[in-house]
């Protein structure tokens, strides 16, 4: 009896795979930079959004990424979906040098390649979709003269040295501060995110710098613990705090009144931006190099819809 | 019987001395003001350096036995993300911790049992523990950070007691009760017996296999309460917790004058290193050195320390 059971489930398992066969799914595989990260969730979420949105049923999203950020193991993964041959590739890189070779052979090999987040911008991918790095840094200067004023001493937090998104981002901003020769940047502490460092040396910079007007997160690092973080023993907007990102832990520092502005990238677009990109390669389109997704800039004007957002998952 | 770490107490008062002249302002409306030398101060960094000295202390253990213990900062994220679910889902609070706790006490164990019983190199064993314990954090998490963690919670990591920022208290308890434990007890010696040599101990009678799977426990027990004070510290549980710790813990043990060769170390010693090195961190910064020459100042100190030892070592 049990193999007569066993015999019925394997041939409608086969059957099942041959109708999957008909139907000839597009496999999409998205890529970030590691697995274990708030922003590339929500840009997951994004991505399986815009495969119901966009597919009719006919586009699948699957994810690989390596546990921590790695180039290596990125480029072995894309290598192995290479063999697999899947339909496309959507991959933020975590080393456009390291993965430029395995890139090249993807589309090489008849599979499109998109970028988002973080671009490889001399390899052969189709597009890139994210942040444009020196633009944001410059808003957060244009948001620091509007809270600070033109005038007085700020400190910068960056997370891995060499990091290239965020030395972009610091040198749009430090471009855009040469007009204001009243702003001196007094300190610059990195974290390599890690929070515990990221609190440490804020709280040690403050130390140094008792005058310290203004504060310049090119990452959220040393928010990313609930208020008052780094700031206990201060009062709220005693110095003034603009950050990168916009995660559920930093928008209490916007409540409270200890952050001024947060600059959120479009962590939702990613995915789905990257997905219908992806789409639309395969339907023969042609789009252009570099699609600049633009920032959203939450302030207490809207920290709470913004808020909403991150409850309901719909950006 | 065992070695005064002299050199490494001079470092540590040359260290303190130098940052305080260099920090400090003179005249003024108070004679004397130094940013570095204040309890505000020097609460915050021992505060922030209390995660590595606590590891610090279980891995000395295990280097005293001539073993090493990789899998620290992964276990403390682990533990960290346990416990942070268990609040989330409505466990009361001395479970939750309990809970972490013994997450760390497992790993702990596991990497013993696994040393002992396969004969794995300790540095293979808690390698792939390493892997594991970071594995199952992300699993568990499924990459969201958890938040919203009750205030009490936070408190553990947070408040203080007199003062005292709670997390240095838990660090001295416990330094001291394995001190004491290392130093006073059978066990300690038997310890410090399987690192001098390991062979002679067995044949002498010391249950080896048990005493190393005690360290390992102990080791793994450490990077719990590391975890449950570090995620009571930032009010998330963050399954990336304490990535990369392990080698500031091996570094600090080191610096505090345990040989990893075994059979030479004290915990105090551990906790000395980590000072000298988080204190060391904090200065750099008070001093505006740029991030580039702290890792090298960082590198040479190590390199420093370690030789004075050597040369101070009757």
């Amino acid at each position: 009896m049990k193999n007569y059971i066993l015999i019925a489930l394997i041939i409608f398992y086969l059957i099942g795979c041959n109708k999957k066969d008909e139907e000839k799914k597009w496999v999409f595989v998205f890529v970030p930079k590691l697995l274990d990260n708030p922003v590339f969730q929500v840009a997951w979420q994004g991505a399986q959004s815009a495969a119901k949105d966009l597919g009719n049923g006919k586009i699948e999203v699957q994810r690989f990424a390596p546990v921590k950020s790695d180039a290596v193991e990125q480029a072995q993964i894309i290598e192995s979906l290479i063999e697999k041959k899947v339909d496309g590739i959507a991959i933020s890189v975590n080393d456009a040098d390291a993965l430029r070779e395995s890139i090249d052979k993807a589309v090489v090999a008849g599979i499109p390649v998109v970028t988002f987040d973080s671009d490889a911008p001399k390899s052969k991918r189709i597009s890139f979709y994210g942040t444009n790095n020196p633009a944001s840094g410059k808003t957060m200067g244009e948001y620091l003269i509007k809270y600070m004023g033109k005038k007085g001493n700020i400190a910068l937090l960056m997370g891995t040295p060499g990091a290239p998104n965020l030395e972009e981002r610091k040198n749009g901003l430090t471009d855009f501060l040469k007009d204001y020769p009243e702003i001196k940047i007094v300190a610059i502490e990195y974290c390599y995110d890690d929070v515990n460092r990221a609190v440490s040396g804020m709280e040690a910079v403050m130390q140094a710098h008792k005058n310290l007007n203004g504060w310049i997160l090119i990452g959220g690092w040393g928010i990313f613990t609930p208020p008052p973080g780094p700031f206990s023993g201060k009062k709220p907007g005693e110095i003034k705090l603009i950050a990168f990102d916009a995660l559920p832990e930093e928008l209490d520092y916007v409540r409270q009144g200890y952050a001024q502005a947060l600059i959120g990238q479009k962590l939702w677009g990613w995915g789905y931006e990257s997905i219908r990109m992806l789409k639309e390669i395969k339907e023969g389109r042609q789009l252009p190099p570099v699609v600049d997704s633009g920032v959203d800039v939450v302030t207490n004007e809207n920290v709470e819809e913004y808020a909403i957002k991150w409850k309901t998952g719909k950006f | 019987m065992r070695t005064k770490h002299l050199g490494i107490w001079l470092a540590l008062i040359l260290e303190v001395f130098l940052l305080t002249i260099l920090t400090s302002s003179f005249g003024g409306d108070k004679v004397f003001e130094s940013t570095f030398l204040n309890w505000s101060n020097l609460s915050q960094v021992i505060r922030a350096l209390s995660f590595i000295a606590i590891m610090s202390v279980g891995q000395s253990l295990v280097i005293i036995t001539a073993g090493i213990d990789l899998s620290v900062g992964s276990i403390l994220g682990l533990s960290g993300v346990i416990t942070s679910i268990l609040l989330n889902n409505g466990l009361n609070i001395i479970f939750s911790i309990t809970f972490g706790l013994i997450a760390g006490i497992i790993c702990g164990l596991a990497n013993g049992l696994l040393i002992t019983r396969t004969k794995l190199p300790p540095f293979i064993a808690t390698l792939g523990m390493m892997s594991i314990a970071r594995g199952l954090a992300f699993a568990l998490t499924g990459g969201e950070t958890i938040r919203n963690l009750p205030t009490d919670f936070l408190l553990i990591g947070q408040g203080t007691i007199l003062h005292i920022p709670i997390p240095i208290i838990i660090m001295a308890v416990f330094a001291l009760i394995i001190g004491y434990f290392l130093k006073l007890t059978k066990w300690g010696r038997y310890i410090y017996a399987i690192g001098g040599n390991e062979e002679a101990s067995h044949f002498s009678g010391v249950n080896v296999g048990r005493m190393k799977i005690l360290v390992y426990t102990l080791c793994g027990f450490a990077s719990g309460i590391a975890g449950v004070l570090f995620t009571a510290r930032f009010g998330v549980g963050q399954s990336t917790a304490g990535l990369g710790y392990e080698l500031d813990v091996i570094a600090a043990a080191v610096i505090g004058g345990i040989s990893l060769s075994g059979g030479r170390g004290t915990i105090l010693g551990a906790i000395v290193g980590s000072l000298l090195m988080g204190i060391l961190r904090n200065g750099l910064v008070l001093l505006n050195v740029s991030a580039y020459w702290q890792q090298v100042a960082i590198g040479i100190v190590i390199l420093f320390a370690v030789i004075l030892d050597k040369k101070t070592k009757g």
